[in-house]
């Protein structure tokens, strides 16, 4: 075999079925590693097979911290198991940069994110591949009241419905 | 399932020829498997051309195989003792592992590979892992690149 161009031949399959394994924590970062993972990990079909290996994974110990900072709305993540504590700004969505937001919920890594203005929709949000989905008419939902299974069924309702993010 | 007692040829890319028993390749390899079920291996004559899989990894793979048939009733922990004894490999050779054992569709070897070098790189540096899994060519533009060092210093 010729060594020279071993690495550069590792096949996206292969890479693939590596990366399927690893914790959130670790993809947001691998996403820097080339193009060839970024487009992988942020290709819908990924998420759904990282989605389903998530639930066979033993338990881990979700140590991150996701929190808005008031001022300027801003996302940030904590990492509280990391011997340096590392704090990052994750990208926003968009759409919801210049508004007051708060966090409803989360559930599998995705966060549904609350814009609060008046007739706002609700944003499904993934930070790691930083897209999201709006989710209309947020107002039947509160009419509801917003219970913890409410929420996790409105995400898990959407991952099904658009194979997103 | 072949008889224990029967033999097939596996033929490297330097043309070296392996005899191993039979038995022991159906049971982990699919590809070696559907060539014995389907009858296109003929016992007199086929040596099975292994192309891209070179003798030393060949002769690594044989003795996976080989390990994991006769001791697959041992317990968990000593068979993944000699796992991990076994995959203690450079990354070329982890590498060769991998490709070999993905030509050949042996499940549970490939498994163990993967797993081997998910713990390599998690909670790795960019950087690191770019040295680990040698991507010289990581196909940002030097702006993206300079922008997402910017942007993520301590991922790097």
């Amino acid at each position: 075999m010729k060594r020279e161009a071993e690495a550069e031949v590792l096949l996206p399959e292969l890479v693939e079925k590596i990366l399927i394994w690893l914790p959130v924590k670790s993809l947001i970062r691998f996403r820097c590693v080339s193009k060839q993972w970024l487009s992988l990990i942020s290709n819908s079909r990924f998420a759904n097979l990282n989605y389903d290996a998530a639930d066979v994974a033993p338990p881990n110990k979700n140590t991150r911290l996701l929190y808005l900072s008031s001022e300027v709305p801003e996302a940030h993540c904590v990492d509280v198991e990391a011997s340096i504590l590392c704090d990052y700004a994750l990208q926003l969505p968009l759409s919801c940069r210049h508004f007051n937001l708060s966090i409803l919920g989360s559930c599998k890594g995705f966060i549904l994110l609350r814009i609060h203005v008046d007739g706002a929709a609700l944003l499904l949000w993934n930070p790691v591949t930083g897209s999201h989905k709006s989710i209309p008419d947020p107002d039947a939902l509160f009419s509801m009241g917003l219970a913890r299974q409410l929420i996790h069924g409105v995400v898990l309702a959407m991952m099904n419905l658009v194979m997103i993010i | 399932m072949g008889s224990p007692l029967k033999k097939i040829m596996l033929c490297s890319s330097e043309k070296e020829i392996f005899s191993v028993e039979e038995q022991v390749m159906v049971q982990h390899s699919v590809i070696i498997n559907n060539m014995i079920e389907d009858g296109s291996y003929n016992y007199e004559e086929s040596k099975i051309p292994l192309d891209c899989v070179d003798s030393k990894t060949l002769k690594k793979v044989i003795d996976y195989c080989t390990y994991h048939t006769h001791h697959h009733n041992d317990n968990q922990e000593d068979l993944e003792a000699w796992d991990a004894q076994f995959l203690n490999v450079d990354s070329n050779g982890l590498y060769d592992l991998l490709m070999a054992a993905n030509y050949l569709e042996i499940r549970n070897l490939l498994d163990l590979i993967y797993r081997t070098i998910k713990n390599m790189i998690k909670g790795k540096k960019i950087d690191e892992i770019r040295r680990i899994l040698n991507i010289k060519d990581h196909g940002f533009t030097p702006e993206e690149e300079e922008q997402n060092r910017k942007e993520y210093p301590h991922f790097y």
